[in-house]
């Protein structure tokens, strides 16, 4: 059987509950990753990831199995996590508490200079504008092509290299800064 | 490759993006060139540190199973058919609070999409109703808050509770019911204020001439709830076991097909040698 995401999608599309489970298995991790790392908030990610997968189940038939899933997938979570950004920034919600709440990747490490620079990372990254951090998030979480980014996106791939560019030098600004006050 | 080649390849690259050829001209320069060293020993540890932050983390448990039994839901409920589009729920921990029947369809049900303790009920309260509406169920197992009723209300609530499927009373009969003869008019008033109709059947109230009388939500739902109840044989008898169930029971839920006996009255069952479920007690429901 071809356990492509594609197939699997197409069986999905048909109303085949266990493929589509498949594809939340496969995605779930990163779908999970890329809103967690652009809304900051463990329970807002975990609530756009669960509607973003309800969304692609809902809008199957609007799916084309030209498509790749991947990036059709992705643009679905890109939006509601832009959406949900939106709506915070009307609310007025600043999440700086949970800034330094962006786990360690299964490192054991507690030592108290890690954790700063973690801290000193996340919010860094936190000052990047939207736009720029979903580019940069999008490259780093599933390693996505130029060219995926900016189907995701509805961007150009030019768009996709200044967008990068800009939040890495951000980042690095934000950084320096930090480094400069505490050396 | 040139220093300043270098330099500006290092300013634009990104590490999941690197290309094969270019990283190892790259990395050729930069280990023998000292210039380049410290542009090289920065770039590397944004590079780790962006790829450590921006891991991929797993996501916590019971995603999975929620988007999975959400979809379920979502897909039993479009086989229910429309008449969720015509219900509104409000349920607190305790019960039932309020249902509301619309005339117009809503355009998007409200589906409960994180699991709240009332959630549970929210759910079985919806499945009974759709089976109700599709005459599937004659009783209603589920538990209503009536905080906000007065005690006269409640009286009156409870009492409108013992009424079977399929058949009506008389404002007056419920009036006596209650201890209040001549209070017809205020048990009208009490049934309009009824916070959880279908599931306390007020519309099986009518008037004493016969005529139909009021509904809170219009007669053409009261209509329609009646003629639903009338079409409907309430009783369901198993021929092997010669028990009688009310529809909707879940004794009755197990009689297979080629032994299911339908009743429209408790009394030709009884008298025909069935007794009555000790689950559901249709004869004993009777008002």
């Amino acid at each position: 059987m071809d356990c492509s995401d594609e197939a699997l999608f197409a069986h999905g599309q048909q109303g085949d509950h266990q493929a589509f489970g498949l594809l939340v298995q496969r995605y779930q991790d990163r779908v999970y990753s890329i809103a967690r790392k652009v809304l900051f908030h463990p329970q807002d990610a975990q609530d756009a990831a669960q509607q973003a997968f309800l969304q692609a189940w809902q809008k199957r038939q609007a799916y084309n199995p030209q498509w790749r899933f991947r990036p059709w997938l992705y643009r679905i979570v890109a939006n509601i996590c832009i959406d949900e950004y939106r709506r915070q920034q009307r609310r007025r919600v600043a999440p700086p508490e949970c800034l330094a709440a962006l786990p360690a990747p299964d490192t054991p490490e507690q030592d108290y200079a890690h954790q700063e620079c973690r801290r000193a990372l996340a919010a860094a990254l936190a000052h990047v504008p939207m736009e720029a951090r979903m580019v940069l998030v999008l490259c780093y979480v599933d390693g996505l092509s130029y060219g995926e980014i900016a189907r995701v996106r509805g961007i150009s791939v030019q768009t996709v290299k200044s967008q990068l560019r800009r939040a890495k030098t951000l980042m690095r600004q934000r950084l320096e800064a930090y480094r400069e006050v505490k050396p | 490759m040139t220093c300043e080649q270098a330099q500006q390849l290092l300013a634009q690259l990104i590490w999941p993006q690197v290309q094969t050829s270019r990283y190892a001209a790259l990395y050729q320069h930069v280990q023998h060139c000292d210039n380049c060293q410290p542009y090289w020993q920065q770039w590397r540890q944004d590079e780790e540190q962006l790829t450590t932050l921006l891991a991929v983390e797993s996501a916590p448990a019971g995603l999975w199973e929620h988007v999975m039994t959400t979809i379920q839901a979502e897909e039993t409920y479009a086989a229910r058919g429309d008449i969720w589009r015509s219900i509104a729920l409000e349920v607190s921990p305790q019960g039932i609070q309020r249902l509301v029947l619309q005339d117009a369809p809503q355009a998007e049900t409200t589906l409960a999409r994180t699991s709240t303790p009332t959630a549970d009920l929210w759910e079985r309260a919806l499945t009974q109703l759709a089976e109700y509406f599709q005459g599937e169920r004659t009783i209603f197992q589920l538990p209503v808050d009536l905080h906000a009723c007065t005690p006269f209300e409640r009286d009156v609530l409870a009492a409108t509770a013992t009424i079977p499927y399929g058949e009506v009373r008389s404002y007056k009969w419920l009036a006596e019911r209650v201890g209040r003869p001549g209070a017809a008019r205020a048990i009208g008033n009490a049934l309009h204020k009824n916070p959880v109709p279908v599931i306390i059947p007020c519309h099986r109230i009518v008037k004493t001439d016969g005529s139909l009388g009021g509904y809170a939500f219009g007669t053409a739902w009261k209509t329609r709830l009646l003629t639903l109840e009338q079409t409907t044989a309430p009783f369901v008898g198993c021929s092997s076991t010669r028990i009688l169930c009310y529809r909707g029971c879940r004794h009755e839920r197990r009689v297979q097909e080629g032994n299911r006996i339908h009743f429209a009255s408790w009394r030709d069952a009884l008298e025909v040698g069935y007794r009555p479920c000790k689950v559901c007690q249709p004869a004993y429901q009777d008002a």
